[in-house]
């Protein structure tokens, strides 16, 4: 097992080097450069070389590679050119947000879709169920930067029950904290997780539930709590937790979205607005950030597979 | 008869009463916590010698101050100076500086500081270079004396110290020494009315009441005048969104936001929390012509597309309301000391008969017309090639965002048409386009020669001929074409009191509710 766990981690090396390369190369390629966001509209075309002399981007694309691979491989992500701060210090700042926000929108999406998914399997074919599995069609249907909008207009316009958006940090305020992000954190829970967490969940329980050690269980007289407990649910919810695992990086993907509606200052906001200011080591950074987070966040899913299924060795 | 009367004096002693009860109510008042939308994720930086991006001023000028700045009718008016003199030769500027001014850091202001920063100024922005290069000798008199010896007589040689973007900000020496030419970062000291306390990148930006702020003691006008921190705080947050920095003002999260939803426009102003405002023109809507395009180096190709510009259309179909946009020849807005009707006839003609003709005159063989538009500005692209074809020009469109237009716009091959706009500038020499190093590199002997002739000119009248020349030249030669003016529309929450509605904002002076 450890030995599995070390070679995981150490295969995040080759990762990062080629997700890193593919986006200084895509970017790179990309027209344009930092000056069309430091200089204003109307500087010259003489403003803006001076400014990419400064920035060593009038240096041939391979000099400027391995100047930021020689920086990356001694753990160095460089600085940010619109921010003026190292890359690792502006993604740990802006880690907290992303972090909590995505802990906690697992945990929405979890509290409605498996409740919701066990409940619709055991009641199938009623109309609970379909009450259910419609508002899962729902959820998986609608755009989440539209019912952030929404949500953010009733909530925080109409009904002016919570800031309607920034950031507090937790440290400073916890609860503060949770409830600048419970809207969005609902928003990227609700929208596709959620929904794709019950239908699976309904799924895998009801075709658990007409296995024979179901049967042999009942059988020996068990009670139907434990019954769906103890047996149907831990061997339906191996599928789950890979789904759940693979969430998070469409959780990062979604809080690109969300994290620029809500104003939240994460590591979505960091990457959109990287883009736009072709921020080229802002935006290196925080993708190699998060492709590490990827695979971390894989391997949480490997190792939980052998907590819950004791088949599953990794020897 | 009798009732009458009584009526008038009722009627005057309401008037006179809600009147009262009414600057009873503007009463300025200290204290509070500003909060502002800023439409930006974050600020590229608040040393303001580094950058002219306009958020970073309207941040930035809280904490740093000119020697010069701007009134209300945006002419110039002295700052940390106190008094000037010119030579009548006009070559030699004196400027004497207000005493026992405090920068954030305790430090008094002195020439040593003046002359240090204007320095650095040069060597960081373009406008400072311009200005410094034709200065001779740069001599400290004594603590509170500078004196500018030039080379050529320069009119507008104090609006460039007074401009607020990339404007030549005065910092304490030792700073300007520890970081030479480098960003300060957060180490910004400045003699600004408020003082940086923290700025977290992405997150917010803080500044708080400068204690020792000594103002100027004549009273507040456009940028200048006497400048009082009424609030505690001001904390600038970042709103990308414009629905979202909108919504945050109704419900009192933010007191004021730039750059709000048009297309909200009415709800907005109907809305009892918000007040709107309609700020400039700040600029204009353009479609640079590529000058060192083969195409376009005949003059009547390019008279036939300002002959088939529709400027009206255009603006109806990019702007949401009405209110944000007007119709104007004048490269200057209305009220501008620089306004002009020159060369009017040219302007929003929507002829395509015209163009036609023009065409057929120069005998256009149906080479397309390379028109590159920004992925904001899609609607003047899209409505633009339909007019161009319309008059039977052969458009081919590209529509690439911001960042790519600026590196394409750099190759004359790339294209023959860009959208783009300008803004408002406080002098017409400053208008980038005049500039042959700006894309779209326009060259006409008479135009540099007026250019120049202005630079050097101090009187009014004879600048205002120049322009004007200039402006008729414009429509004459056609580098750009101009379409509407533009507003920025802007809303405050009703608790934000004397709020001053400039073309750039500004929060000294306002007060809280």
């Amino acid at each position: 097992m450890t030995v599995y766990v070390i070679r995981r981690l150490l295969y995040l090396i080759p990762i990062m080097i080629f997700v890193g390369t593919f986006v200084f190369l895509l970017i790179h390629i990309a027209p344009g450069d930092p000056t069309s966001y430091l200089l204003s509209e109307e500087a010259t075309e003489i403003q803006r070389q001076a400014m990419r002399e400064r920035l060593g981007l009038d240096q041939p694309m391979y000099v400027q590679y391995f100047r930021w691979f020689s920086q990356l491989i001694r753990g160095d992500l460089g600085e940010s050119i619109s921010l003026r701060q190292p890359v690792s210090q502006a993604l740990i700042q802006r880690l907290e947000p992303t972090f909590i926000m995505a802990i906690l929108a697992l945990s929405i999406a979890c509290l409605i879709g498996i409740p919701g998914g066990i409940i619709a399997a055991l009641k199938h074919d009623t109309y609970i169920d379909q009450i259910l599995m419609s508002i899962a069609m729902f959820g998986l249907c609608i755009p989440n930067f539209w019912l952030a909008l929404m949500l953010a207009l009733l909530f925080g316009v109409y009904l002016g029950w919570v800031p309607l958006v920034g950031y507090t940090p937790f440290l400073e305020d916890p609860v503060q904290c949770i409830i600048y992000l419970l809207i969005p954190a609902f928003v990227l829970g609700f929208s596709g997780r959620s929904a794709a967490i019950s239908r699976l969940t309904r799924a895998n329980v009801l075709e658990t539930m007409g296995k024979d050690y179901i049967r042999t269980a009942r059988s020996k007289g068990l009670s139907e709590r434990v019954v769906i407990f103890k047996h149907a649910l831990r061997n339906a919810m191996l599928p789950t937790i890979t789904v759940i695992g693979a969430s998070l990086g469409g959780l990062l993907g979604g809080a690109v979205i969300v994290e620029n509606i809500f104003s939240i200052p994460g590591i979505g906001q960091l990457l959109v607005a990287s883009v736009h200011r072709r921020d080229y080591p802002a935006l290196q950074g925080a993708v190699i950030f998060v492709a590490a987070i990827f695979v971390l966040a894989n391997l949480a899913v490997d190792i939980t597979y052998v907590l819950i299924d004791p088949r599953i060795r990794y020897d | 008869m009798i009732n009458k009367k009584m009526l008038v004096f009722f009627l005057c002693l309401v008037f006179i009463l809600v009147g009262s009860a009414n600057i009873l109510a503007e009463e300025p008042r200290f204290g509070g916590h500003l909060r502002v939308g800023l439409q930006s994720e974050s600020v590229p930086s608040l040393d303001l010698h580094q950058t002219g991006v306009t958020i970073t001023y309207h941040v930035g000028w809280h904490i740093l101050e000119t020697l010069f700045t701007l009134d209300e009718e945006y002419k110039v008016i002295p700052m940390l100076a106190k008094d000037y003199e010119v030579s009548d030769d006009g070559l030699k500027y004196t400027i004497w500086l207000r005493e026992n001014v405090k920068f954030h850091n305790q430090s008094t202001m002195d020439a040593h500081d003046v002359v240090a920063s204007l320095e650095r100024w040069a060597a960081l922005a373009g406008v400072g270079r311009r200005t410094l290069e034709n200065v001779n000798n740069l001599t400290i008199e004594n603590d509170y004396t500078i004196v500018f010896e030039l080379k050529e007589p320069m009119g507008i040689f104090l609006l460039n110290l007074a401009i607020p973007n990339q404007g030549a900000y005065i910092y304490p020496k030792e700073l300007v020494e520890e970081f030479g030419e480098e960003d300060m970062g957060d180490t910004i000291i400045g003699t600004g009315p408020f003082k940086l306390d923290e700025w977290i990148r992405g997150r917010h930006i803080q500044v708080s009441r400068f204690d020792d702020y000594s103002p100027v003691d004549f009273d507040a006008t456009g940028y200048g005048g006497k400048k009082v921190a009424f609030v505690d705080r001001i904390t600038f947050l970042p709103f990308p969104d414009s629905t979202v920095r909108a919504a945050a003002v109704e419900t009192g999260s933010v007191h004021q936001a730039d750059f709000a939803p048009t297309i909200e426009y009415q709800r907005l102003e109907a809305h009892p929390n918000v007040n709107t405002w309609m700020a400039g023109p700040r600029g204009f809507d353009a479609l640079m012509v590529n000058a060192r395009s083969e195409l376009l180096s005949d003059p009547l190709i390019r008279q036939a597309i300002l002959a088939a510009a529709h400027a009206e259309e255009v603006a109806r179909i990019r702007y949401d309301d009405e209110a944000v946009w007007s119709l104007s020849p004048s490269i200057f807005p209305e009220g501008s000391a620089w306004y002009s009707e020159a060369g009017a006839e040219y302007y929003n003609q929507a002829n395509p008969e015209r163009a036609r003709e023009l065409l057929e005159e120069a005998g256009y063989d149906g080479t397309p017309l390379k028109l590159m538009t920004s992925t904001g500005r899609q609607e003047h692209g899209i409505t633009f090639k339909r007019q161009l074809e319309a008059a039977g020009f052969v458009v081919e469109d590209t529509i690439v965002e911001w960042a790519t237009l600026v590196s394409r716009r750099g190759d004359p091959e790339l294209w023959d048409l860009y959208t783009t706009g300008f803004t408002w500038r406080a002098d017409p020499t400053q208008l980038a386009f005049l500039d042959p190093n700006f894309a779209g590199w326009w060259e006409h002997p008479r135009k540099e020669e007026l250019v120049e002739k202005m630079e050097i000119e101090h009187a009014f009248e004879k600048r205002f001929e120049y322009w004007e020349e200039i402006q008729e030249l414009i429509y004459e030669d056609v580098p750009l074409i101009k379409l509407a003016d533009y507003k920025t529309f802007r809303i405050s929450h009703v608790d934000l009191k004397n709020y001053i509605n400039m073309i750039d904002i500004f929060f000294w002076n306002t007060w809280l509710d």
